[in-house]
């Protein structure tokens, strides 16, 4: 039997923190969450989760492209699954995200199905294992 | 009630009544009668703010309350009233707070309609006029070759239209600034994409001037900035182009940022011969011109409206301006920015459009999961 895989949401909203966490609730996951950038860059050195779902316009000293770039440096941290979460959606957000070292991007509102699946797509994946 | 205690609350400006749970009203201050027709020892007249008292009398409402009523003494398009009771420290019964928001509203509106007009009837005008002028003068570039004194007065029309037109810009500017809200964007900006831009804008006024600009602490790792890059950077180009007015020739000028809790600090040093009374609060305000010594040392005229608009642009993206003196001849503006994202980012509607969506989808979910159960 596998383990149950840890996922953290950063995110700053609570409404929408509370939402991820009720739709992936309905699977096997332990859920953790951290309410800014610096707060889920701290998280994510703790919980080492196995999958991080990553808020990019949060207030603070840390946003989500940032969160991101330090889980890619960080060695151990490198290899997990991000996914961005983002309001706005254009070209520019999607290509700053891919060079910031995100492996996905929800753009909100999302539907449930679609954050199911692409966070079950994230941990299906090889380089996730070996994170 | 004492003298003295009348004198001390009619220096207030708000109004300020102290009445019983049951509405009586026991002290008024004059500011307080300008609101309501108050007689000592009757009932308040006015019957949102009885009710209201009732209630908090009753417990059924948590103190302070705050809440706003139409003027009840005007007719016609009546004035807002914000009132804010409390328990009154003197006694029993409540301290109700009245101050009238219509006022401040009033001249907001009074300063909109101004920069419009300054946008609208007056900016663009003067700006196609000089740029009209200009043309002339490239038409008729060849007659003036040959009449010197007409060329020269003509190059002297240009130059004082090209001022005024300056000037004009610099009106247009205040009224996009202070009518029409342009920091509304939420670009996100790396500080030192921020400096780069900058560094382009200034480099022609650092070398007329032969200034050397230095900058300390402008690295990768610094928090990012939300706003409008284009205006966070008019602001400061406006602070950068102030503190090269005031510096020596041929002396330095620095900026170093650094993170500053939840802020980004980006000071501004220069080594002249100071900026004239720019602690002064009014010097930030809208058309203020610097007076006695102050004036002898700005040396240059203008319209007063440089400073007032970096402030506000600033003051738009949640942050601050204040300006250290420090000892010598060094004076140092320094700016702080909110670090991430603001609140109004987010999207109001967001919360309403992501519960649709979930409302949408909800059926198919839970079949899906009925599935996955059945299948296992």
């Amino acid at each position: 039997m596998s383990a149950r895989k840890v996922i953290l949401i950063v995110e700053d909203q609570s409404d929408i923190r509370k939402l991820i966490r009720m739709t992936l609730e309905l699977g096997d996951s332990e859920i953790h969450e951290a309410e800014n950038g610096e707060a889920g860059w701290h998280m994510v050195k703790a919980l080492r989760p196995d999958l991080v779902l990553l808020d990019v316009m949060m207030p603070g000293s840390l946003d989500g492209y940032q969160v991101c770039q330090k889980i890619r440096m960080e060695p151990g941290l490198r290899h997990t699954p991000v996914v961005l979460l983002t309001a706005r959606g254009q070209q520019s957000d999607f290509e700053m995200g891919r060079q910031a070292g995100a492996d996905a991007y929800l753009t909100k509102p999302f539907s449930p199905l679609e954050l199911i699946d692409t966070v079950d797509a994230q941990l299906a994946k090889p380089a996730a294992l070996s994170a | 009630m004492s003298a003295n205690l009348q004198i001390l609350v009619d220096s207030i400006e708000e109004g300020l009544l102290i009445v019983s749970p049951d509405g009586v009203v026991r002290l008024a201050n004059q500011a307080a009668t300008r609101h309501f027709p108050i007689i000592l020892g009757k009932r308040l007249p006015a019957e949102e703010v009885l009710v209201q008292v009732a209630a908090a009398a009753r417990g059924y409402v948590r103190l302070p309350l705050v809440f706003d009523i139409d003027s009840p003494v005007q007719v016609g398009e009546k004035d807002r009233l914000h009132l804010k009771i409390i328990e009154s420290p003197l006694g029993g019964g409540f301290l109700v707070l009245v101050r009238n928001v219509s006022e401040a509203a009033r001249f907001q509106t009074i300063i909109s309609n101004f920069a419009n007009l300054m946008d609208v009837e007056l900016s663009k005008p003067m700006l196609d006029f000089s740029q009209q002028l200009g043309r002339l003068l490239v038409d008729i570039v060849p007659e003036l070759e040959k009449q010197e004194t007409l060329a020269a007065e003509m190059q002297n029309i240009l130059r004082q239209g090209e001022e005024v037109a300056g000037r004009m810009k610099q009106l247009a500017t205040f009224a996009q600034v202070f009518a029409k809200s342009p920091v509304l964007a939420s670009e996100r900006i790396p500080v030192m994409d921020l400096i780069s831009a900058l560094l382009v804008r200034v480099k022609p006024l650092l070398e007329e001037r032969n200034i050397k600009f230095h900058q300390a602490g402008v690295t990768q790792e610094l928090p990012i900035i939300y706003g409008s890059r284009a205006w966070l950077v008019e602001a400061l180009y406006g602070y950068i182009e102030h503190m090269v007015r005031h510096c020596r020739v041929r002396s330095d000028l620095e900026l170093q940022a650094r993170p500053y809790g939840n802020f980004i600090s980006l000071q501004i040093r220069n080594h002249g011969r100071g900026l004239p009374k720019l602690n002064d609060t009014r010097s930030f305000l809208p058309f203020s011109r610097p007076t006695g010594d102050a004036k002898e040392k700005a040396g240059v005229g203008g319209l007063g409206l440089g400073m007032a608009l970096c402030k506000h642009i600033v003051e738009l993206h949640r942050g601050s301006l204040r300006l250290n003196d420090e000892d010598g001849d060094i004076t140092a503006f320094v700016i702080e920015l909110p670090a991430g994202a603001p609140p109004e980012a987010i999207n109001p509607d967001l919360g309403t459009e992501q519960a649709r969506r979930y409302a949408e989808d909800l059926t198919r979910l839970m079949q899906r999961q009925r599935g996955a159960k059945a299948s296992a």
